[in-house]
């Protein structure tokens, strides 16, 4: 059962609603008053402030304007004096003179200086020569004996400007009246030069003349100063006593928070101001903010306590519900007796109650919950096992399948070493059937070579201790034929959870085609190196052998030459010749024969080799052997490669020494050394501008003997480029060459890195 | 002094021919003694053999030795020379036709004081054997052997 607390009624109806608000609302009064009382107290405390503060301000103003005052008398002193010095003058002399004085005062708009009887006989201001001042009050003032005097805020004859004036008095040592010094002020231009006073904001400064009149107000008011203002604190101010309080400050409709005070020797009446709404914005503010936060709170606490009414009658009606649901029957009674706090304590009965009840309802509730969790698990776990029932059977099928189709022979073993399982490729691999085999005792049948059974037993041995339960091993097996083969064994033995062997799992591979392969590999390697020392012998041979002939026919023409010239006619000398040139030839073909010979035979030592410093070497060399020949060479610099360096160096002397060769006929020959890239790698390459040969011969060049140019054109013996293409193959790189006949010819060559024989 | 004899161990006939006329043409006038292989060589050098009654006075002062001889070969001629303290610091100079480097290599290593390839032009040849009988018959000084014989 659900209650409404906000049910048949508005929110403050009923008597324990009412009696709620009621107390809500009491509680707040005095909050209010107190609140009240602070706001009046800090508000006064304000304005006091601010009363003293523009007291301070008016002093200060007065004390600034006094000073000014008294600064311009004294200047109107020394000017006086001056321009009595001067005497007997031209009058352009001293206007000029008062002239330079005017610029040196802000304020002052001129200076006239007049003659005892106020007439003005000089000034900064032409138009006011001439002028009759003695009707002046402030000149009867210094006639009648003062030493300086102000007028009030006048309208000046000359400029028809408003003006002040302040004048001084220049007597003779008898006290009689030389002449009079006028300073003509302008009162707009008493700014901050003349009264250095800050004020913040929009407080405004005054000073009000002898008859009360404004002139002067910083900040300027939009409509200009008033005449005869009566304000009880100017009037205050000019009877002699400072005041502060109230007013009107002229020019702006606004009330005031002001001071006044009289300026000394003067009559004057210097003021200060600070409007009133200023003083009071901040109060305001924080008024505003207070009020509206207690607002929010007296809602707050009306709506709370409308609430907490609510819930009070709705555990009123509960509780009557509940006395008529268990049929109590006397709710009358109970109500007399209960207040609210025990009628909150009565809910909380009947609240623990009820928990109780729901928590013997959840608990049965989570029981059977978790019987049908229970429940459900138990179904899963039976699906999933089923489900990998389901897959240990296929792939069981799957296993099973592979080795009955192993291109291997599958043999399982029992503990006793009798074959339990023969599938796969053992029957194709040893001859037998499963069926002639299967249960018999690995040593029951004519099966393992003799020589090997030692090896076999160590095997076994191996994984009946476990110290090697799955190795793989190699023997020689008997087929069924009687024929030997070569057998590689996988075995593994199975274990149970104890780790006890319960049978073994072997698979054979039939190695015996690649043991016999690998065989004749060795047979053929091992003719290889007998047939390369045989060569090697050979070449020996040739080295000795075919050369000490040679040097028998050479010898000895030689001797006949010499010994019997005179029995010789020229013919026969010449045959001589040529048989010794010919036995010479022969002998270089040996030794040429024999390089060639050995590059193929030399072993191969690779290491970083730096191409570019061997070409620049075997240059060098060539240069010192033949300086008369003119070669440039351009060799690019840090060509480097992995190599032999002994065979490297024997084929680019090839190289070079040819391009030196070819280019013999050339007075601007020009040999290159070089590498470009292309895509099976670094391309070297020596290039020179000498004969060149004809493309059409081009897979000539590097066959043995092959030569393209007579010994005649060129000598040597065709064996250079057939060492280089060794070299180079030898490095698992190639050589190839381009050229055109009488356009020189580029030899290139690559070398794989690393690689090669 | 004794008149300085050498010895060539060479046994093709045109070779000793030509070496001779080598020297002739160099104007070297030494008496020369040859040895037709290996073992005729050691007899000579160690007076044993056929060279039993030969006097130690006739110790040759350079040997011209051959690599490839009949019976034993140069290098094991050698070999023996320098295992012997009396020939110890015999000078050896191997003339051979051979340029094998193992050959020069293993020359070298047992001891010889030069090796001298025989090359094809008998001009060269001629030019070779005069340096080398300049430097070993005039120039060099051989060491005392350990019996004081030199």
């Amino acid at each position: 059962m659900v209650l409404n607390p906000f049910r048949n009624s508005g929110l403050f109806s009923g008597r324990i609603r009412r009696t709620l608000v009621m107390l809500v609302l009491t509680a707040l009064v005095p909050v209010l008053i107190v609140q009240a009382w602070v706001y009046f107290s800090w508000f006064e405390t304000r304005q006091a402030n601010e009363r003293t503060n523009n007291l301070e301000y008016a002093r200060a103003v007065g004390n600034a304007f006094r000073e000014f005052v008294r600064d311009i008398t004294r200047q109107e002193s020394a000017m006086g004096d001056a321009l009595i010095a001067l005497l007997p003058y031209e009058p352009d002399q001293a206007n000029d003179f008062l002239v330079r004085n005017v610029s040196e005062y802000h304020a002052v708009r001129s200076f006239h200086w007049t003659d005892p009887g106020g007439k003005v006989i000089a000034s900064s201001d032409p138009r006011a020569i001439g002028l009759d001042l003695s009707d002046r009050e402030y000149f009867k003032r210094i006639a009648g004996g003062a030493e300086w005097a102000m007028s009030d805020l006048i309208v000046g004859r000359a400029s028809g400007q408003p003006a002040i004036i302040v004048a001084r008095g220049m007597r003779d040592a008898s006290g009689a009246l030389v002449g009079v010094a006028m300073a003509s002020i302008d009162p707009s231009m008493l700014g901050e030069h003349v009264m250095p006073v800050d004020r913040p904001e929009r407080g405004v400064i005054l000073i009000y003349d002898r008859a009360g009149r404004l002139v002067y107000r910083r900040p300027e008011a939009v409509t200009p100063p008033s005449v005869g203002e009566t304000d009880p604190l100017l009037a205050s101010a000019f009877m002699g006593h400072e005041a502060t309080g109230e007013s009107v400050v002229p020019g702006a409709n606004e009330r005031y928070i002001s001071a006044r005070v009289p300026i000394s020797d003067t009559g004057w009446v210097a003021g200060a101001g600070t409007p009133y709404s200023l003083v009071i914005a901040p109060l305001m503010r924080s008024l505003a903010l207070d009020f509206a936060l207690l607002a929010l709170l007296a809602a707050a606490s009306l709506l709370v306590a409308s609430v907490l009414s609510g819930v009070v009658v709705a555990a009123v009606q509960r509780l009557k519900a509940h006395a008529q649901a268990v049929g109590a029957g006397d709710l009358r009674h109970r109500a007399e007796v209960s207040g609210i706090e025990e009628l909150s304590e009565l809910a909380a009965e009947f609240n623990t109650m009820a928990a109780l009840l729901a928590e013997r309802g959840r608990a049965e509730q989570a029981a059977s919950d978790a019987l049908k969790r229970a429940n459900e698990e138990l179904e899963r776990e039976i699906a999933e096992r089923k489900e990998a029932q389901a897959r240990l059977h296929t792939a069981l099928q799957k296993l099973s399948f592979h080795v009955e189709n192993s291109p291997l022979g599958v043999i399982e073993w029992d503990t006793d070493y009798r074959i339990t399982r023969w599938a796969g490729e053992a029957e194709k691999i040893f001859g037998w059937t499963a069926s002639e085999v299967l249960g018999k005792r690995i040593d029951e049948f004519k099966w393992i070579y003799e020589e090997d059974l030692g090896k076999v037993a160590d095997v076994m041995r191996g994984m009946d201790t476990g110290e090697r339960p799955s190795n793989i091993s190699a023997n020689r097996n008997y087929r069924k034929d009687g024929a030997v083969i070569y057998c590689e064994w996988y075995n593994s033995a199975l274990l149970d959870a104890s780790g006890k062997m319960v049978s073994v799992m072997s698979l054979v591979l039939d190695v015996t085609a690649q043991t016999r392969a690998q065989d004749d590999l060795r047979a053929r390697s091992a003719e290889l190196e007998a047939s390369n020392k045989e060569l090697e012998a050979f070449a020996y041979s040739v080295s000795h052998d075919l050369r000490a002939p040679l040097r028998a026919i050479d010898g000895f023409s030689l001797a006949l030459l010499e010994d019997y010239a005179r029995i010789l006619d020229d013919r026969g000398r010449d045959y001589l010749a040529r048989v010794r040139a010919a036995s010479q030839r022969m002998g270089a073909l040996i030794d040429d024969l024999l390089k060639l010979s050995r590059v193929t035979r030399a072993p191969m030592n690779r290491q970083m080799v730096d191409l570019s410093r061997m070409v620049e070497d075997i240059a060098d060399e060539l240069s010192r052997e033949e300086p008369n020949r003119k070669v440039e060479f351009v060799i690019e610099k840090g060509l480097t490669a992995d190599g032999d360096p002994q065979l490297l160096r024997s084929a680019l002397e090839n190289l070079v020494n040819n391009a030196w060769k070819f280019t013999g006929r050339r007075a601007d020959a020009r040999i290159e050394f070089g590498a470009r890239q292309q895509d099976t790698g670094t391309a070297y390459f020596i290039r020179d501008n000498g004969a060149g040969f004809d493309m059409a011969y081009a897979d000539k060049l590097f066959a043995p003997f092959q030569r393209l140019h007579s010994s005649n054109e060129f000598p040597g013996t065709g064996v250079g480029l057939a060492a280089v293409q060794r070299v180079i193959h030898r490095h698992g790189g190639t050589v190839w060459a381009e050229g055109a006949l009488g356009a020189g010819a580029s030899f290139f060559f690559t070398l794989a890195d690393g690689g090669g024989a | 002094m004794m008149v300085k004899t050498i010895l060539l161990v060479e046994d093709n006939p045109d070779d000793v021919e030509l070496t001779l006329r080598a020297l002739k043409h160099s104007n070297i006038a030494n008496p020369v003694v040859v040895a037709r292989d290996g073992v005729e060589a050691l007899d000579y050098l160690f007076g044993t053999g056929s060279h039993a009654e030969r006097h130690e006075s006739e110790l040759p002062a350079i040997v011209l030795l051959d690599l490839k001889i009949p019976k034993i070969d140069g290098l094991e001629v050698l070999r023996r020379l320098r295992g012997n303290p009396n020939t110890r610091f015999f000078p050896v100079v191997i003339l051979t036709s051979s340029k094998e480097e193992r050959d020069l290599i293993e020359g070298y290593r047992l001891g010889a004081n030069a090796y001298v390839r025989k090359p094809v032009d008998f001009i060269q040849f001629s030019e070779a054997v005069r340096q080398l009988g300049l430097f070993w018959l005039v120039l060099n000084e051989v060491p005392p052997s350990e019996k004081g014989t030199g």
